[in-house]
């Protein structure tokens, strides 16, 4: 399991830009089926834009269950944590609820 | 404020003249929120080409509240007259300077203003995330949907007003405005209404396509759920309040008689509920 450190791609975790960077990041690992440890080490913040893109995109090519077998974090905080499972939580919620109607 | 707008721009928003005196010698008193609106009203007039002259004695400083000196000392004449009014006029230690904020340079003033905050506080700058995020999500806002690129932000430190810590944050910008956005897509909804529409969680007007519509709703949770702080949202002809009641968020929403030219966000942050937490990540 590869461990990626976020701001050695990015600057900060602000915009969708930034999540854009990390979000190909992931892309290129979960492509060759390998995991990935995502470290926030020196992350204080982290936007909903950055999130969006970074992750919850990767919901239009992978499953979720997919994502959760390949994606993990690491050096979070309790915030930044609950925030990608929510915005995660929503978003598969939202998808289903399309599927059905 | 909103008379004074109305009589400074017209229904367009637009300058209702070419030449302006803002004259201040009548000025009883003004809130921190009033020196962003001041500015981001300057800032509008100039755009347009209008000239602006201001008007003021000079402070006094052996009053107790004197709001010239503290419009002085948040360096609003230092940014408008390149020079302070009163050679001795300095930054207080509760505020940081009056600044008109380009979005691309939001984070690195977010930065050093949470360096400042931490400071005054006595406390981490990664405890701040939190509040950090949550201005780093207006600023988004602004790029994202006022049409504007530009928010003018003042930020005071009460240490201790009525027993209570507390920071605010006042900024402004004068763009379309949330209301104006949102009726595009919604075009029934009051301006009220669409206030309490931007801030659920996943609406969004896909003014680009990577909108989730998250952002406001990530605010109020942080500011108001999590840290038990206030929010109020100015815009349009719409004001919204959250306020925290019972481990809840409480919404107000009310159309109001003046117009309000973008959008101005009050955030006011209790530090005696900032906490800094790492946790190990788990999806269950």
């Amino acid at each position: 399991m590869g461990l990626i450190r976020v701001l050695d791609h990015v600057n900060h975790c602000y915009s969708n830009d930034d999540g854009q960077v990390i979000q190909s990041v992931l892309r290129e690992s979960f492509d060759k089926g390998e995991a990935v440890v995502l470290s926030f080490s020196g992350v204080d913040s982290a936007s909903s834009s950055f999130l969006n893109t970074a992750f919850i995109e990767l919901l239009n090519d992978y499953s979720f269950n997919f994502i959760k077998s390949k994606l993990s974090f690491a050096d979070t905080t309790r915030t930044i944590n609950e925030s990608i499972k929510r915005r995660f939580q929503f978003e598969v919620n939202e998808r289903k609820n399309l599927v059905n109607v | 404020m909103y008379s004074f707008i109305d009589q400074v721009l017209d229904d367009d928003s637009l300058p209702r003249a070419t030449d302006f005196d803002f004259d201040f010698t009548r000025l009883k008193f003004i809130r921190p929120v009033g020196v962003t609106v001041l500015s981001n009203l300057i800032g509008r007039l100039q755009k347009y080409g209008s000239r602006v002259t201001l008007t003021s004695y000079q402070p006094n400083r052996g009053k107790k509240h004197c709001p010239i000196a503290f419009l002085d000392d948040s360096m609003f004449f230092q940014y408008y007259l390149n020079r302070t009014l009163d050679p001795s006029a300095s930054l207080r230690p509760t505020t940081r300077p009056l600044e008109n904020v380009t979005c691309d340079r939001s984070y690195a003033y977010l930065d050093q203003t949470m360096v400042w905050l931490a400071g005054k506080l006595r406390i981490t700058k990664e405890s701040l995330g939190d509040i950090k995020t949550c201005l780093l999500e207006v600023f988004n806002n602004i790029k994202d949907h006022s049409f504007e690129n530009i928010g003018s932000i003042f930020v005071q430190h009460y240490p201790n007003e009525n027993n209570k810590n507390r920071v605010m944050f006042a900024i402004s910008d004068f763009g379309i405005g949330i209301p104006h956005s949102i009726q595009r897509v919604r075009p029934g909804l009051d301006d009220a209404q669409a206030l309490r529409m931007s801030i659920q969680e996943g609406f969004t007007t896909k003014t680009s396509p990577r909108n989730l519509g998250a952002g406001l709703f990530v605010l109020l949770q942080n500011v108001v759920k999590i840290n038990k702080g206030e929010v109020y949202i100015h815009s349009n002809h719409g004001i919204l309040s959250a306020t925290h009641q019972n481990g809840d968020i409480v919404i107000n929403s009310r159309i109001t008689n003046g117009f309000y030219p973008g959008t101005l966000i009050e955030i006011e942050f209790r530090t005696d509920t900032i906490e800094y937490i790492e946790e190990e990540f788990s999806w269950d």
